[in-house]
């Protein structure tokens, strides 16, 4: 099928605000009939509304006690139906597009199945920042990302000789899709799935990273035990360290050494 | 507001500005228009007051999320498109583990 007048670019701004925007993503910004923003603070919001003369806020869609997943659906159509009538359409989102973010994976799928030219440009994510801001490298040994309600919900194994970056604390347990926030006995329950892998007085840092650039992240250490009392935000990151060593394999290691290749 | 803007643009983006001592970021800060008020809160670095000074009428309430299950008895996704079969039985799955 040709491609249709019209497209949608999904940009990430990073988490920064005017620290993280690729030059690429700036263009297309700058280039586009019409921005829609999602934004991660109101006047990271007013900053992308200062690159462009036509920005639309998508948070407009989030209300308390609305199913995330009909706002999803009408921030959707809204950067669809403009597809649709011709426009250089570009999505902005902070962080990267396509990192916890259904809208711009979806809008972007819609958008070529109606034959309109879609993709996705990438951001600098909340990972990003939290690995160089905690000085964590994931390849020393290993890193298991989980969203926290999932990690709750379905039976995962966790290795805990490796990192574990928990997402989304801030609504951990949430089956309605409806909050805003968690609460201490949902914590509780998350605390209770963690101690099967990791001792209680086992350190977790709280991360959250810099959306505005005069600010600093927040790296608070606790204890596991003590998360359900943690003042737990919906940005906030739980971090935790490998609370065992590496265990070799032996078995692996002979096989590897007898290879003459 | 827009010189506040104006200033944390700048700075969000400029080495230069980030690697300068105190009292000449603070000399900078002026040339933006900040008052003596804004400009404290802003080198103190205390994530809370910056938070409560640079709030807005529209500030952010919440981020973007993955799906989830849907409660017991609610449809999985009212608004959402069709799920393929293997969503479905993720769905399903998920509930069994979370009742």
């Amino acid at each position: 099928m040709a491609a249709q007048i019209g497209s949608l670019v999904c940009i990430g701004t990073g988490m920064t605000m005017a620290s993280h925007l690729t030059p690429l993503s700036l263009s297309y910004l700058q280039q586009a009939d019409v921005v829609f923003s999602l934004m991660s603070h109101g006047v990271v919001e007013k900053w992308v509304e200062s690159l462009h003369p036509q920005v639309i806020s998508l948070q407009q869609y989030y209300q308390e006690g609305t199913d995330r997943k009909i706002s999803y659906r009408r921030m959707i159509d809204a950067m669809v139906s403009e597809v649709k009538a011709g426009k250089k359409v570009v999505g902005a989102f902070y962080g990267h597009p396509g990192v916890f973010a259904y809208v711009p994976h979806q809008a972007v799928a819609e958008a070529r199945e109606l034959g309109f030219q879609a993709h996705m440009e990438p951001g600098v994510s909340a990972e990003d920042c939290l690995f160089a801001d905690l000085g964590i490298d994931p390849g020393r040994y290993g890193c298991q990302h989980f969203e926290t309600t999932q990690l709750m919900i379905f039976k995962r194994r966790l290795d805990p000789s490796a990192y574990l970056i928990l997402w989304q604390a801030g609504v951990a347990g949430d089956l309605s899709t409806a909050r805003f926030a968690t609460n201490q006995q949902r914590l509780k329950l998350l605390v209770q799935r963690l101690q099967q892998d990791y001792p209680l007085d086992h350190p977790v840092i709280l991360y959250e990273a810099c959306t505005l650039p005069v600010g600093a992240p927040r790296m608070e250490r606790i204890r596991l035990q003590d998360l359900p009392n943690a003042d737990i935000l919906l940005q906030t990151t739980l971090v935790l360290a490998p609370s065992q060593p590496l265990e070799p394999d032996l078995q692996m290691q002979q096989a590897l050494a007898q290879l003459t290749d | 507001m827009s010189q506040m803007l104006q200033f944390i643009s700048s700075f969000g983006s400029s080495a230069e500005l980030r690697s300068l001592p105190v009292a000449e970021l603070t000399a900078r800060m002026q040339t933006f228009g900040l008052n003596a008020g804004e400009i404290e809160v802003l080198l103190s670095g205390d994530r809370h007051a910056i938070a409560e000074m640079m709030k807005t009428s529209g500030d952010i309430v919440c981020c973007v999320v993955p799906e989830k299950p849907a409660e017991p008895g609610k449809p999985a996704d009212p608004a959402g498109p069709a799920q393929d079969d293997d969503d479905e039985e993720e769905k399903k799955a998920s509930l069994r583990h979370a009742v």
